[in-house]
């Protein structure tokens, strides 16, 4: 590469604006992706994710532009843009087998019979399918039809890779599995990833960047690590699974108690009217047990006690009307009606800005 | 703003290439509005003008004959769809709910009498129930009478042979709801306190009146507009609109009669369709409720002494319903006075007196015919299908609906249009040899749209969608998507219109030449002569085209996807 090319994004979406009907489903979005990158676009039901995915396939007609390599592809039709798009559960060919659904975009784009051949077998080895080429759409079981979607979105080496819930439809054991997969078969294509899902942990643990959207927009795009850390918004805070959200004045033993956020943490925030915090930082002690000295240390019991696979999470009142929640290593956390101390750091507390009105508005 | 942004709703980008887009709308259209609209258009239009030749047509609609004729054609379907009923429910209850050995081939037997002939039942009928019949002198010795009884030529006739005929509409389509009924339903009626008996009424029958509503419209409607059935089996002296409109055009010759007869069944068939709709759009609005997909789940051995005996008197009512006329049909083409032999197989192939040429020549006729036809009601079907499917809006309904109108408004009418309509030069056509197949491909269209119209709505749109984003041009995802999953509907609709055109005789009665006549023709024409030789061959040729048709429908439904349920 010379030194003097300027590396242009792979995508580039401005102003795309979805309209069904009387209803915006996507309001003037801009997102851009670099080539090798992966962008998660995460929301809830209804956000208008799938429609902005759609629109940057061609599938459906949009206001503004959509740009791959520079190229205005706003009025091209999905055949005409060089991508690969895996569906929610598969869309495989029922008339066809597993290679020839795999081998079907290279036939589309012409392929020689024999490179579609090598392509196809080189694809299924990616996916983990070795050998399954011959197999029938019906025999194939949920995993593995993914798997082949997957292949057959990426056997033409698109440019640009759009996945559309792809994990949804699978059981816990076999998501966790192709969780670990995937990135070794992102990185063995060259191409821009656009990732559609309403599970915050699919896109923290497979995006390089999160696009948060909610109603027709995406009011955050950050890395995953950033938007974990400081989630800026009531409304991301709670979507990433962040409980702990109050009043920047919330006060701890009812009216005229002690303030649950210290003034000067509020200040050094700017003084938010919202303030949350992770619940992987509230620490939950025995009651009795000392703490740090600069923190503010509240006692409580516990209300609720949850068990998962991997950690637990406790919620612990501290008033009438407030409820902490600290999540932590199974063993580590009192368990229920269990009388505790809640520490909260200082430098845990975040300022967030309170959720904006939903209608998605084109003026 | 919001303006300048197109409705994603409006279209999605893999759609039909523009080209292809007009042929599926213009075939069908120009085809409908050439060989239907025109001549039965012709036949409303003369009925409201009147030709003066024997009086006005509009003052035939006064006649107290006219008024006779709707009120026979209406009670006696009436009367049909309820036995229709009483025979089919307790037939549904079988397929959908119990679990016994054979239980599929109950479902296949009962279907075979809908797809066989008109006139080969009228000729069953003619033979179970005619003073020849096995049956009816083993009748007559049980009441002592020394000459057999005959109920040939009695309304006892035309309802048995229409009961016969529309037992598989009630089966299939109540038996298909019923099967899909969610069974935890009748158990939550049970375990709230209700019984049996109070389950079927206040769970069950409510779950099921949308599909009883439509399995009696139908039948209601087919009985209504039945031909063949009530012209050979009933007397002289009874007629439907359809018979009467025959009568009056190849008997009396009375033109401004058999107009305004036509007139009176189009609006009459118009009223049972807007009654239907309206029903229909009741059924729309409840079927989603107490349906799960997992279809049969409630299908149970019987286990009672209670349960086995209504199992073997259903499998009695529907045996003797259904076998009988069959047996009795076979038995009585083998029948002569000298015991049992092929004598009347043989018969077909000489030269008789009734028809111009030898029967079997008939037999290469109809074949060659309803081969045409189902060629042609494939092609204008599956394109209006196309046409109907990619315009959801009010005009694929209006589409959709003319489509369906031959259905409604009887080949006998369509015939007669026929006659009155391409006989003047440049479209003189009355002598083209293919005029009958184009006639057959009409009456055959409506149930090829029926047949593909559901396949194409089930054609997931994202299949379409990921070809389109795979590379492939919206003709490209035609021909390597829609086309490869449409092509089994398609075979199981070329099938069907191939076995109605092969049994179809209303409008083939009026234009098939005599030179070469088809099946149901001779099969009609032998049973007008007196005889035992007619009668004989009449039996021979109705059990070589009853064999055709159970061929052509079993092959399509060896094929699983064959749904006759929708009639």
């Amino acid at each position: 590469m010379s030194a003097t090319t300027t590396a242009v994004p792979r995508l580039q979406a401005r102003d795309v604006t979805v309209r069904w009907g009387d209803v915006v489903a996507v309001a003037r979005v801009d997102l851009t992706v670099e080539t090798g990158e992966v962008v998660a676009l995460l929301g809830p039901s209804g956000c208008g994710k799938s429609s902005l995915l759609a629109a940057i396939a061609g599938l459906v007609p949009h206001g503004g532009e959509v740009r791959i390599d520079d190229v205005d592809v706003s009025r091209a039709r999905p055949d005409q843009r060089d991508l690969g798009l895996m569906f929610q559960d598969g869309a495989l060919f029922p008339h066809l087998d597993v290679a020839a659904n795999v081998a079907f975009g290279l036939r589309m784009h012409g392929w020689e019979r024999h490179t579609q051949d090598e392509r196809v077998e080189q694809v299924l080895d990616l996916v983990g399918l070795a050998g399954l080429g011959g197999r029938r759409i019906e025999a194939l079981s949920g995993g593995q039809a993914q798997r082949v979607a997957l292949a057959r979105a990426i056997a033409p080496q698109p440019r640009l890779l759009l996945l559309d819930e792809p994990l949804t439809s699978l059981d816990a054991r076999l998501r966790d599995r192709l969780l670990d997969e995937l990135p070794d078969v992102f990185a063995a294509v060259d191409a821009a990833v656009v990732h559609v899902t309403h599970d915050q942990d699919e896109a923290m643990a497979l995006a390089d960047r999160v696009a948060v959207m909610r109603a027709g927009r995406i009011v955050r795009v950050d890395a995953p690590a950033a938007l974990w850390a400081d989630p800026g918004s009531a409304f991301v805070a709670s979507f990433l699974g962040w409980s702990n959200i109050f009043p920047a004045d919330a006060t701890v033993g009812g009216q005229g108690g002690p303030r649950l956020v210290p003034d000067r943490v509020l200040a050094d925030r700017g003084d938010p009217t919202l303030v949350g915090v992770d619940p992987g930082r509230v620490v939950v002690r025995a009651a009795g047990s000392g703490t740090a000295e600069d923190d503010a240390v509240w006692p409580g019991r516990v209300v609720r006690h949850r068990v998962a696979t991997d950690h637990a999470t406790v919620d612990v009142r501290l008033a009438a009307d407030l409820v902490v929640r600290a999540t932590g290593p199974t063993h580590a956390l009192p368990g229920p009606d269990a009388d505790v101390m809640v520490t909260i750091p200082a430098d845990a507390w975040r300022g967030l800005a309170p959720d904006p009105t939903d209608a998605a508005d084109l003026d | 703003m919001s303006t300048d942004v197109p409705d994603a709703a409006d279209r999605a980008r893999t759609g039909l290439p523009l080209g292809w887009r007009v042929v599926v709308v213009v075939v069908p259209a120009v085809f409908v509005a050439l060989f239907f609209l025109w001549p039965v258009g012709t036949i409303v239009a003369s009925g409201l003008t009147g030709d003066g030749a024997t009086g006005d047509a509009l003052a035939a609609l006064g006649r107290p004959g006219t008024r006779r004729i709707l009120w026979f054609s209406t009670w006696q379907a009436v009367l049909s769809t309820v036995l229709t009923l009483v025979v089919g429910l307790p037939g549904a209850w079988l397929v959908a709910r119990v679990e016994i050995p054979g239980r599929t081939w109950f479902r296949a037997a009962v279907t075979v009498p809908f797809v066989l002939p008109t006139v080969v039942v009228a000729t069953a009928f003619t033979g179970l129930l005619g003073a020849g019949s096995p049956v009816m002198r083993a009748l007559g010795t049980l009441l002592g009478r020394a000459t057999p009884p005959r109920l040939t030529g009695t309304i006892v006739a035309v309802l048995a042979a229409h009961v016969f005929f529309n037992v598989a509409v009630v089966v299939r389509t109540v038996g298909a709801r019923w099967a899909n009924l969610d069974p935890g339903l009748a158990a939550a009626a049970r375990t709230l306190g209700a019984g049996p008996v109070q389950t079927f009424r206040t769970v069950t029958l409510p779950l099921l009146r949308p599909a009883i509503t439509a399995a009696s419209a139908i039948t209601f409607l087919f009985t209504f507009t039945s031909f063949g059935i009530v012209l050979i089996l009933g007397s002289p002296g009874m007629a439907t609109l359809e018979v009467a409109i025959y009568r009056a055009t190849a008997q009396l010759l009375d033109l401004p009669q058999a107009s305004a007869l036509a007139l009176l069944q189009i609006v009459a068939v118009a009223v049972a369709l807007v009654v239907n709709a309206r029903l229909g759009r009741g059924r729309a609005g409840r079927a989603t409720g107490g349906i799960t997909t997992a279809a049969g789940t409630g299908r149970r051995r019987p286990t009672t002494w209670q349960a086995w005996a209504a199992v073997g008197a259903v499998l009695v009512l529907t045996g003797v319903v259904i076998g009988l006329p069959v047996a009795v049909l076979v038995e009585r083409s083998l029948a002569t006075v000298d015991g049992h032999s092929l004598r009347w197989y043989r018969a077909l192939a000489e030269d008789t007196g009734v028809l111009a040429v030898p029967a079997w020549q008939t037999v290469r006729t109809s074949l060659w015919f309803a081969l045409q036809a189902s060629v042609v009601a494939t092609v204008v079907g599956g394109a209006a299908a196309v046409a109907i499917t990619r315009r959801r809006g009010g005009w694929g309904r209006v589409f959709d609906l003319l489509l369906m109108l031959p259905l409604g408004v009887s080949a006998v009418t369509v015939g007669f249009g026929f006659l009155i309509t391409l006989d003047t030069p440049p479209v003189d056509w009355r002598a083209e040899p293919w005029l009958v197949p184009l006639a057959q491909a009409l009456v055959a269209i409506p149930f090829v749209v029926r047949i593909l119209v559901p396949a194409l709505n089930a054609v997931d749109d994202r299949l379409r969608s990921a070809a389109a984003v795979l590379g492939a041009t919206p003709t490209r995802v035609w021909r390597h998507v829609d086309l490869p999953i449409l092509f089994r509907s398609a075979t199981v609709a070329a099938g069907f219109a191939f076995a109605i055109s092969m049994g179809e005789f209303g409008a083939t009665v009026f234009i098939a030449r005599a030179i070469s006549p088809t099946m149901p023709v001779a099969i009609f024409r032998f049973l007008g002569q007196p005889g035992a030789t007619n009668l004989g061959q009449a039996m021979a040729l109705s059990c070589v085209l009853m064999l055709v048709t159970v061929v052509s429908i079993a092959a399509v439904d060896r094929l699983r996807v064959a749904d006759l349920g929708s009639f």
